[in-house]
């Protein structure tokens, strides 16, 4: 179907397009910038190799969040939460098959997808709810991403459905996680016990979101992640 | 050509002018996304362009490999944007002041045009035929509460029914308009 010329559309679009052009410039210099300055980052990584480098206590007896995963792509072993049921109320574009809900709070699932890369590699999308992002990436990239943390803050979407002011936060644990604690700059925590890789938190905006907190079985706390303010995006959390 | 917005969405990603053919496949069903959620042309064309700005920013976060996947993506952010319009009762415009988009003034023209564009002329004959069907208690109570703008308290003394009565009314007949409102609204341009 033919659609009436808007010209607010094609101005914005031409606008976009400027923008667009002017960053393809920008990242064409950056590109060349970094090959000019390739050899002085290598010798200065060569001499960081031959120093060492201590890895914080804490972080030692972290496990890679990736690892959770790791058992589910060679064959379904020991994946972190259940198999996705029809009757689940998830994006229609989730394959049921091979799928997996992480974890669920008010009626928000977090899920987690499984296909192929382009690269014949293995690519894994987290889903936040049923209206909210599919984040996805090859599994070499969410290790990146992962790599280091207890916990990672996927992002928040909209409770559709749900009480209007309230801040679903979605994320992952490493396997040593066995509790997330929410604590606000108002009242009591908000605490997700017996987390199995990953986690639903309904927060109550109003009461000012400030930290999550991971701990350990023992109540060793493992990370904390600072989600005040508007850090909190539909991709995650800034600074993290 | 199948999932090319897929491609055109991950493309994106190392070329940012591959955009372009994002905004032009996307950006109507955003519009009309809003349009049909705020009945607000202004609010909707502003919404629209911040959503968009903000899926050019994140375009590298985007790995999906099927349009399904990326229609999701794009309305999670569309969502987002809406959730936070409702809580707030302003659209912002973080992602468009970072990227220095400047937004074009909506003409007389346009504005006609994209009130078609979201079916809202469809959307307000179901409702004033809606409200046409209400029962007579109903169609008086609301009548006076919004077309009228009367306060609760007159509504009841015009009605001479309790207050309580007055805005049990008024609830249920805007329960009806919302519920004919929805029949035009479904569908159509979810994800």
């Amino acid at each position: 179907m033919t659609q009436p010329r808007i010209d607010w559309f094609e101005d914005l679009e031409a606008e976009f397009a400027r923008v667009a052009a002017a960053t393809e410039r920008a990242e064409s210099r950056r590109t060349r910038g970094r090959l000019g300055r390739t050899l002085p980052v290598f010798a200065c990584a060569a001499l960081l190799l031959g120093a060492g480098y201590a890895v914080p206590s804490t972080r030692a007896a972290m496990e890679d969040i990736t690892s959770d995963f790791s058992g589910w792509l060679d064959g379904d072993r020991g994946a972190p939460g259940r198999s996705i049921q029809p009757a689940d109320d998830m994006p229609e574009w989730i394959d049921v098959d091979g799928s997996r809900l992480i974890a669920e709070s008010g009626g928000l699932g977090l899920y987690v997808t499984r296909g192929p890369t382009q690269s014949g590699g293995t690519r894994l999308t987290f889903v936040l709810g049923k209206d909210g992002n599919g984040l996805g990436n090859s599994v070499d990239g969410w290790r990146e991403k992962f790599k280091d943390h207890a916990i990672v803050v996927l992002g928040t979407t909209p409770h559709v459905g749900g009480p209007r002011e309230t801040l679903p936060l979605f994320g992952l644990t490493a396997r040593s996680v066995e509790r997330v604690s929410l604590r606000y700059a108002d009242g009591p925590p908000l605490v997700s016990e017996n987390v199995d890789g990953g986690f639903v938190l309904i927060a109550d905006p109003q009461r000012g979101p400030d930290e999550l907190v991971a701990y350990d079985g023992a109540g060793h706390e493992l990370e904390r992640v600072n989600v005040s303010g508007d850090r909190v995006t539909a991709f995650g959390v800034q600074g993290q | 050509m199948p999932e090319e917005l897929a491609a055109n969405l991950r493309l994106a990603g190392s070329q940012p002018s591959a955009f372009g053919a994002v905004y032009q496949d996307q950006a109507p069903l955003l519009f009309a996304f809003f349009a049909r959620r705020t009945f607000d042309i202004d609010v909707s064309s502003d919404l629209t362009a911040e959503t968009l700005a903000q899926a050019f920013e994140h375009r590298r976060k985007f790995r999906g490999s099927t349009d399904g996947e990326a229609r999701g993506w794009l309305f999670g952010i569309a969502q987002h944007q809406f959730s936070r319009y409702v809580r707030r009762g302003t659209v912002e415009r973080d992602a468009l002041t970072r990227l220095g988009i400047r937004l074009p003034e909506l003409g007389a023209d346009d504005y006609e045009r994209m009130v078609d564009l979201a079916g809202l002329a469809e959307t307000r004959e179901r409702v004033r035929l809606a409200f046409g069907t209400l029962p007579a208690e109903q169609h008086a109570a609301l009548r006076l509460r919004v077309i009228d703008e009367r306060s609760y308290p007159d509504v009841a003394a015009a009605l001479g029914v309790s207050e309580q009565a007055a805005r049990a009314r008024v609830s249920r007949a805007l329960r009806a308009l919302a519920s004919a409102a929805e029949i035009a609204t479904t569908s159509e341009v979810r994800p």
